[in-house]
């Protein structure tokens, strides 16, 4: 009973998804926020380890804030902007066909579709940026080395963008190795930017 | 009092103006899981900006028009004509 009700569920899920027109949008939306989450947390967590005396519970909290932070702007940036889409839509649906469109399937899916692509949205950048702060979570729970931490993390954050590069390599039907490579090397080019920042200043 | 002339609708033909989304797949999925309704059929005529001008082809046996036009009109489209009906006797 309370499977099936769920399967109902996901299934308007999808359906709205599909009717709101934004099933290529939130796919996107996924990966771009995903990478952000990523890239970000991975600055994060050098710029705040290499500061002198920062230890695991500092780096740990500023990254857990950070990932916060962006889950609920990406949540709320992307829902002011799709429900504004969503709306331009219906009005255009209206003057085009001459009916309440509004009161529709069409209509209730596009406000659905705004909550949901504004959900993953936020959660990509949730998702991929505690991937990156995990060793430090870990280090405070059950205790790791400072030094350990970070370099785990760097090496979780660039697997991270690899994935992510190559996911979107697979959905748009190119290389997979380049374009996990290219999402990489930003990656990297980040850290060592990042490290010789920290360095010189 | 006059009775009610007998036959089945077993087929219409209807032209329809929708969104681009549901797609004609979704849309044709929808109309099929309406009562009595086995078979459905939707050809786009025309394609503008914002919406698709579709025939739709609706066949079963003991169609009712107002479910199928409740299913139109419940996914964004606008029934602007009955083309055809095909009714038959029992």
């Amino acid at each position: 009973m309370v499977a099936a009700k769920l399967l109902e569920f996901i299934r308007y899920l999808q359906r709205s998804i599909q009717y709101s027109g934004k099933a290529g949008m939130v796919r996107r939306y996924f990966f771009t926020n995903g990478f952000d989450g990523a890239m970000s947390m991975l600055g994060i967590v050098l710029g705040t380890s290499l500061l002198a005396g920062a230890d695991n519970l500092t780096v740990a909290t500023a990254g857990l804030g950070a990932a916060l932070a962006m889950f609920l702007s990406g949540f709320m940036g992307t829902y002011a902007t799709e429900v504004a889409e969503s709306k331009l839509r219906i009005k255009e649906l209206h003057d085009s066909m001459l009916i309440d469109v509004e009161h529709t399937e069409v209509g209730r899916a596009g406000k659905v579709g705004a909550v949901i692509a504004a959900f993953i949205q936020g959660l990509g950048s949730l998702i991929f940026s505690l991937t990156v702060l995990s060793p430090y979570l870990y280090a405070v729970n059950y205790g790791l080395a400072g030094q350990t931490a970070m370099l785990s993390s760097i090496a979780l954050g660039l697997v991270t963008l690899f994935v992510l590069g190559a996911s979107l390599g697979k959905l748009t039907r190119q290389s997979l190795m380049l374009t996990g490579a290219k999402m990489m090397g930003v990656g990297l080019i980040t850290t060592v930017l990042i490290f010789v920042v920290e360095v010189l200043f | 009092m006059p009775e009610r002339p007998e036959g089945f609708v077993v087929k219409v033909v209807l032209d329809v103006l929708k969104p681009h989304d549901p797609s004609i797949v979704d849309f044709a999925r929808e109309i099929n899981s309406v009562k009595n309704v086995h078979r459905v059929d939707v050809s786009i005529v025309e394609v503008d900006a914002n919406t698709e001008t579709v025939k739709l082809v609706v066949e079963g046996h003991g169609i009712k028009l107002e479910d199928v036009e409740a299913v139109v009109k419940r996914l964004g489209a606008a029934i602007h004509s009955v083309d055809q009906v095909v009714v038959e006797k029992r």
